[in-house]
């Protein structure tokens, strides 16, 4: 279980985040959805430590997260982090993306890594391009290399930071078809998006931040069809706006799955 | 460790300081004007002057292909031996302009080859001609891109000034090898001599990102 | 103005000889300088250990600010006095070092700086630690970057072995003087040593692209 209490943090005079509360069960996926600036990607990168908060608390399974760099370490190794910008390492192979943090910390004996890797590289459906470069590969591919290489360390809980914030429209697909086959698996997620009809597909409960304070939450029917706060309303409102005059032919954008 | 004798020889070591300054001025200003000069010859297209640019490539090369020392020891001691009698100061100030001059057209000329040819394009379409489109158009913004490097290197060029101590011209370098003998206080006199050189250079060299900042400044981020 | 040519090619053997003590002197210098620099590099990037980082900057800015010679004569001439005394080689050796050291600190100060933000964050996520995320991820990456500046610095080193030639290090330039002193047949000589640096830096630089398309271009196109 992943909790944050009454989480505050600050960038010198600028309150980000003005006392959050949540909880994640296990099994459970949560989409975090707000607009620029609203503090959703500060949240989701202090649940593993790569924003310090100055206010509150985490605790994940039970555990404060904070401490020494040996006690955060190891809250991380069942926290799997997936970017924005990709972040993969340009000057190793893709096998070597995925098998590098695995190997250092001697998460499995050798054959066993070779099999993982393969078993996620088929997942992701990338098993061909094992010995590429990531430059060498589109963004949405390199997306499904950086899961894969999340999901290496066998965490309990992975975190999406607006994972096809930076994708092309046509390459964001795949990318949610992964997602949504890990949710399908049973993994506890937590993930920052934009994408509305694909959080209100797979979410178990929709969190809307703004201006640094949770101001709805709830199931992803309640959230999109009838929110109850006004800002909620508005955003959404421009958001899905946008998305209907796509499904109306107004703009041909292909690959993107708009359910009802 | 004594440093008692320095006030005493205060004026020796401004006078020194002022050679080094003299030679560093010389190689800079001299130096800059060849280099613009042989940097913008560098990027013409024209066919008639392509002897000139493979002569001037060749200066280049071969200037920035060795070390300084071989260059001053080759005019101090080669044109002598070939009947051409110059005094010292003469001697270095020239290998240290065609020196300078060697690097600053390379950086000139690198500056303006990156400048992108859609200046050139917009300048043309606009009905200037060759001359107005570099001198107004694309030196100002190779200056602007360059100048980080050009004061780098004219840091640099104050510290090469004490290898001409080498060949007897009376800088810094030399003057502390006397200061040496007469005061028999080796280590006192080369930091002397080193914090000469520092008070310049640091500062300078504190310059350089300041300038990088200021000529960034109305680029797109 | 009779220009022998046959001079410097008589005396070959001595200029090749010279010229080995100057690749020698050259890559001990290289490979040293480049260590130490990268490991004051770490300690100016992270400004940790406060002590140790003022330490290093004082020695980086001291090194970059004063002239070889001067850091020469000081190590040769002036440190003596305190009663320590080095050969001329061993000062060489050691001012070379300690002077290309601080500005491979910058270099690859520079290069460290460059890596985004994402991949420190990347690997700490991974569970690396900061010492595994330096050395896998960030430092190769650093010395790609910073490939054309450590190629540009080692020919600088190599031209700094010619400063040499003022102490009894029988060096390329060193032997050179040696040669015009005793026939003064300068030009031919100087001449020669010329293209002989020349020939150096040109095949330094040409190694350093092919060795850069070679390692690291080939990961960067698209197939």
């Amino acid at each position: 279980m992943i909790e944050l209490k009454n989480v505050h943090k600050n960038f010198g005079k600028l309150e980000v985040l003005k006392g959050v509360d949540l909880t994640v069960k296990e099994g459970e996926v949560v989409a975090i959805i707000g607009p620029s600036g609203s503090g959703k990607s500060t949240m989701l990168r202090s649940i593993n430590h790569l924003e310090t908060i100055d206010g509150g608390e985490i605790l994940i399974d039970g555990k404060v997260m904070g401490g020494s760099a040996k006690q955060i370490k190891e809250a991380r190794l069942n926290l799997g982090m997936v970017f924005q910008q990709f972040n993969l390492f340009p000057h190793l192979t893709v096998h070597d993306n995925i098998a590098l943090a695995p190997k250092l910390n001697h998460r499995f004996e050798k054959e066993e890594l070779e099999k993982t890797i393969d078993e996620l590289l088929t997942k992701v459906g990338l098993l061909d391009k094992k010995n590429n470069y990531p430059p060498q590969l589109s963004g949405g591919q390199q997306q499904r290399i950086a899961i894969a290489r999340a999901l290496a360390m066998k965490p309990k809980y992975m975190l999406f930071d607006e994972p096809t914030s930076a994708l092309d429209p046509e390459l964001i697909g795949e990318v949610l078809r992964v997602i949504r086959q890990l949710a399908d698996d049973g993994m506890t997620m937590v993930i920052v998006t934009h994408e509305m009809s694909f959080a209100r597909d797979i979410a178990d409960r929709v969190i809307m931040i703004d201006g640094g304070v949770i101001i709805e939450e709830g199931p992803p029917r309640q959230i999109f069809s009838s929110p109850k706060n006004e800002r909620t309303k508005t955003f959404l409102k421009s958001i899905l706006e946008r998305e209907e005059s796509v499904k109306e032919g107004l703009f041909t954008t292909a690959g993107i799955e708009i359910e009802e | 460790m004594d440093f008692s004798w320095v006030p005493a020889y205060t004026g020796l070591f401004l006078k020194a300081f002022g050679m080094t300054l003299r030679l560093g001025a010389i190689a800079v200003f001299f130096g800059t004007v060849l280099g613009l000069v042989v940097g913008i010859l560098s990027t013409t297209k024209n066919r008639i002057l392509k002897p000139i640019r493979v002569i001037l490539k060749v200066y280049v090369e071969l200037l920035r292909g060795c070390p300084l020392l071989i260059q001053l020891f080759m005019v101090y001691f080669g044109f002598p031996y070939m009947g051409i009698n110059i005094d010292i100061s003469l001697t270095t100030f020239l290998v240290f302009t065609l020196y300078s001059g060697a690097y600053i057209a390379e950086i000139v000329r690198s500056g303006i080859e990156s400048i992108s040819v859609g200046q050139w394009e917009a300048g043309y379409s606009l009905d200037l001609n060759y001359m107005q489109i570099m001198f107004r158009i694309i030196l100002p913004q190779t200056i602007k891109l360059a100048l980080s490097s050009l004061v780098g290197f004219y840091i640099g060029m104050i510290k090469d000034t004490s290898l001409a101590s080498i060949i007897g011209y009376s800088e810094l370098v030399r003057n502390g090898q006397s200061i040496m003998n007469q005061t028999g206080r080796p280590f006192e006199t080369y930091i002397m001599v080193g914090v000469c050189y520092f008070i310049i250079c640091y500062p300078l060299s504190k310059l350089v990102p300041v300038i990088e900042r200021k000529a960034a400044r109305y680029d797109r981020a | 103005m009779f220009l022998d040519w046959r001079y410097p090619i008589d005396h070959i053997g001595e200029l090749l000889s010279g010229a080995l003590l100057t690749a020698q002197i050259s890559l001990i210098c290289f490979l040293t300088s480049l260590f130490l620099g990268t490991l004051c590099s770490i300690v100016r990037y992270s400004k940790k250990p406060k002590v140790l980082y003022i330490l290093v900057s004082i020695f980086v800015e001291i090194m970059r600010n004063t002239p070889l010679l001067v850091q020469l004569f000081f190590v040769f001439f002036g440190v003596p006095q305190l009663g320590i005394s080095f050969s001329p080689w061993a000062a060489g050796v050691l001012v070379l070092t300690l002077n290309s050291a601080a500005y491979y600190s910058e270099i690859m100060r520079g290069g460290i700086q460059s890596i985004p933000k994402g991949q420190w964050e990347a690997a700490d996520s991974l569970c690396l630690s900061k010492t595994n995320a330096f050395i896998r991820v960030i430092f190769p990456q650093a010395v790609r970057d910073a490939f054309p500046s450590i190629a540009n610095q080692l020919v600088l080193l190599i031209f700094g072995t010619s400063v040499l030639s003022i102490l009894d290090v029988r060096e390329l330039t060193q032997t050179a003087s040696i040669l015009n002193s005793q026939s003064f047949r300068s030009m031919e000589i100087f001449t020669f040593v010329m293209l002989f640096y020349y020939a150096v830096t040109a095949l330094i630089l040409l190694l350093t692209r092919l060795v850069y398309k070679k390692w690291f271009a080939s990961k960067i196109e698209r197939r």
